[in-house]
């Protein structure tokens, strides 16, 4: 009996009810994105930049375009040199952090090769002393986990460059490691190189969360060294950049450890 | 009846309870939804990311599988395989191991040209190639820093491109179904285009050099060598003992394999009976000195007293002069001269246990190519010579000389600093005998996704 007396809602009441959840439904929805939002800007400056907290998605989709042009400049390359990290030399410079070179460098030619040949360009190391434009270019590295890498075609053209650097600073008393990875593409359509659109992606860790198994930075190989016969030979290199989405543990698998996506084996000659 | 008369007195309370617990859930679910949106997004573009990489490594996998075919049917090796070189590729991609569902298969192929040079057939001329060219397909930059220090070294024929197709199929998935492209670029270089090489002989004579032998005097200092020694640390010690498996001695990784062709391969077929065979071919009755023979021609150039022969290098007019010296007792002297006339190859081909005693006097600048088996070289009076020395395992050397051009030695011999050699590797003296040089065959793969 008493239900009988209840009223369902009247049109207007359904209409204004409909209006209402309408609101409120897009209001969550720019609550929800500016949850994110906020988390993207979630961010610390360091030198004039934004570094993003990780994970970043947004700096997961600019290292994903950067990381797709890399590898394609990787495998386009005749050649690839990478400085910095460790082993760069196994008797000269075995520990590291070696040299890397600067980020103002800028390719506005065909590299002049000191007169020697290629025959010199097998490794990382002796293309520092062949490559004579550079030999003003290179700076200390900050971290173990800087690197710079180039990609060249033939001898002298400069196809590509890439830096990787990590800042650790303290900022309102949280320590937190910074990275930076930019990427540089050269158009050698005409006889000149014409710099393309470049890609970088900018995050930073909490203290210790970059510390994995394959740590971040360059491990170079090496097949033999015997400068009597300019055997100079260097193997591959393993190149771990900043994963702005790292890759998650697997706590089933204890070998499976947290790590970056972005993990390159790379040969130094093609 | 308590309840019916709370119903009744809280019906828009219970109205707007309601709709908090919708918009309570509606949140979670918006909330949720733009997560699970995001982790979806992250976990696709990392899989499209991986399956480009993926499909990188695949393609130029294959181009390997080319490189590895053509090499194999036409190398310079001393036995090339009887099978087509798509028939190569196909039974290579039959042992590839593949992602279970990924099946890759020959779609299309061009013929490989063959690989011919003296004597054996005319050798394809050479030229100079751009370093970049974007119409060229000759040009050297592109086909990997592997080839490139052999590519440049001088000039080379460009024997041409030959174009592949690859069907990728995936059947759980035909959107990654792909057509991969592979382009081979041919090349036949003279083995005298590098001023020193010491090579080694790993199939016929189980050696290749036991570390980086000791070098006759260079001009310029840093003129091109070329040797490819052992993986094995405890014979050469500036291998890493990381790449060295007891089980596959000798095995390089791919980076060296342009390195081995060279300085290994096409010199077991240097040596090999078939090379050497041609070459007496090419010599003829005519133009062939037989030691053991009771009776021998009348050759240009050639002149014979009481058991030695003396060689006016000026006189010379086959292309091909053949010694042949059973019993290692022949002497043979050779004067050099300052007339330039046409290269020629002198073979002095000695199979005996002993030696045969080579006496080389006087400058000379008409090219030749010398190719000494189980030969004693002695040089006197510190000449000048012109020319290419392509000396086997068996032969050993003295005296005092300088050559122009190009010197092969089996490395493991010490033929240094006894020998008081010094070579000349400035460009430009090999071009005259080149066209008569032992060739090398290197391809140039480039796979496209």
């Amino acid at each position: 009996m008493c239900l009988q007396r209840r009223d369902g809602f009247s049109l207007p009441a359904l209409v204004m009810a409909v209006a209402a959840a309408t609101l409120i439904f897009v209001g969550l929805g720019l609550l929800a994105g500016a949850l994110f939002q906020s988390e993207e800007n979630y961010s610390v400056s360091y030198n004039g930049q934004a570094y993003s907290l990780a994970p970043s998605y947004v700096q997961f989709q600019n290292a994903m375009a950067l990381h797709f042009a890399f590898q394609s400049a990787c495998d386009q390359a005749d050649g690839i040199y990478i400085y910095g990290g460790a082993d760069t030399h196994p008797v000269n410079d075995p520990v590291g952090p070696s040299v890397v070179l600067s980020k103002t460098l800028s390719i506005l030619g065909p590299l002049t090769t000191n007169g020697a040949s290629s025959l010199r360009l097998q490794s990382g190391w002796e293309s520092k002393t062949v490559y004579s434009d550079f030999t003003s270019q290179f700076v200390n590295a900050g971290s173990a986990a800087d690197f710079s890498v180039i990609t060249v075609q033939g001898r002298s053209r400069v196809t590509s460059v890439t830096h990787q650097r990590r800042y650790s600073v303290t900022i309102n008393g949280r320590v937190l490691q910074l990275y930076e990875v930019n990427y540089q593409p050269y158009d050698w359509s005409s006889s000149s190189p014409v710099a393309g659109s470049s890609s970088a992606y900018r995050i930073c860790y909490r203290a210790s969360e970059d510390s994995w198994s394959v740590p971040l930075g360059v491990r170079h190989a090496w097949y033999r060294v015997d400068p009597s016969w300019a055997r100079i030979q260097e193997g591959p290199a393993r190149l771990t950049f900043a994963d702005p989405a790292t890759l998650s543990a697997d706590p089933t698998a204890p070998t499976v450890h947290a790590g970056s996506r972005f993990d390159y084996f790379l040969a130094v000659v093609r | 009846m308590i309840t019916d008369l709370h119903i009744e007195k809280s019906s828009e309370q219970r109205g707007i309870v309601s709709f908090a617990v919708l918009i309570f859930f509606a949140a979670i679910l918006a909330v949720s939804l733009a997560m699970f949106m995001t982790i979806t997004a992250v976990v696709s573009a990392s899989q499209a990311f991986d399956a480009v990489r993926f499909q990188t490594a695949e393609k130029n996998g294959l181009a390997q599988v080319v490189e590895q075919s053509i090499i194999a049917a036409r190398g310079t090796l001393t036995t090339n395989s009887a099978l087509s070189v798509d028939q190569e590729i196909r039974n290579r991609l039959s042992a590839l191991s593949l992602t279970p569902g990924v099946t890759l298969s020959l779609a299309t192929s061009q013929p490989v040209p063959t690989h011919t040079f003296y004597p054996a057939g005319v050798a394809p001329a050479l030229t100079s190639f751009a370093e970049y060219s974007s119409t060229d397909p000759g040009a050297i930059a592109g086909k990997g820093l592997r080839l490139f220090p052999l590519l440049e070294a001088q000039q080379q024929a460009y024997l041409g491109r030959s174009v592949f197709t690859f069907n990728r199929t995936v059947s759980a998935n035909a959107k990654e179904n792909r057509t991969y492209t592979v382009n081979a670029d041919l090349y036949s270089i003279p083995l005298t285009n590098i001023p020193v090489v010491a090579y080694g002989l790993p199939n016929s004579t189980g050696n290749v050099p036991p570390s980086g032998p000791v070098l006759p005097g260079l001009i310029p200092s840093d003129a091109r060598r070329l040797v490819m020694t052992s993986n094995n640390p405890a014979r050469d010690s500036t291998a890493y003992p990381d790449y060295y498996i007891a089980t596959t001695p000798e095995q390089w990784p791919a980076q060296f394999e342009p390195a081995a062709l060279w300085s290994w391969d096409a010199y077991e077929y240097l040596w090999g009976n078939v090379y050497q065979n041609n070459l007496l071919s090419a010599a003829g009755p005519t133009a062939t000195y037989d030691f053991s023979s009771p009776s021998n021609p009348i050759i240009s150039g050639v002149s014979v007293t009481a058991g030695t022969i003396a060689i006016d290098l000026s006189a010379v007019t086959a292309s091909t002069l053949a010694i042949v010296d059973s019993f290692g007792t022949g002497v043979i002297n050779v004067q050099g001269t300052s007339t330039t006339n046409p290269a020629f190859i002198l073979l002095i081909k000695n199979s005996g246990a002993q030696q045969t005693a080579v006496n080389v006097s006087g400058n000379n600048q008409r090219p030749f190519i010398l190719v000494a088996r189980n030969c004693a070289l002695n040089f006197s009076g510190n000449p000048s010579l012109t020319g290419a020395l392509l000396l086997d395992s068996g032969c050993t050397a003295t005296g005092a000389a300088t050559l122009f051009g190009h010197l092969s030695f089996f490395a493991t011999s010490s033929l240094f600093p006894s020998w008081n050699l010094t070579v000349n590797g400035s460009s430009g003296y090999e071009s005259a005998y080149a066209t008569l040089a032992p060739r090398v065959l290197l391809v140039g793969t480039r796979g496209i996704r």
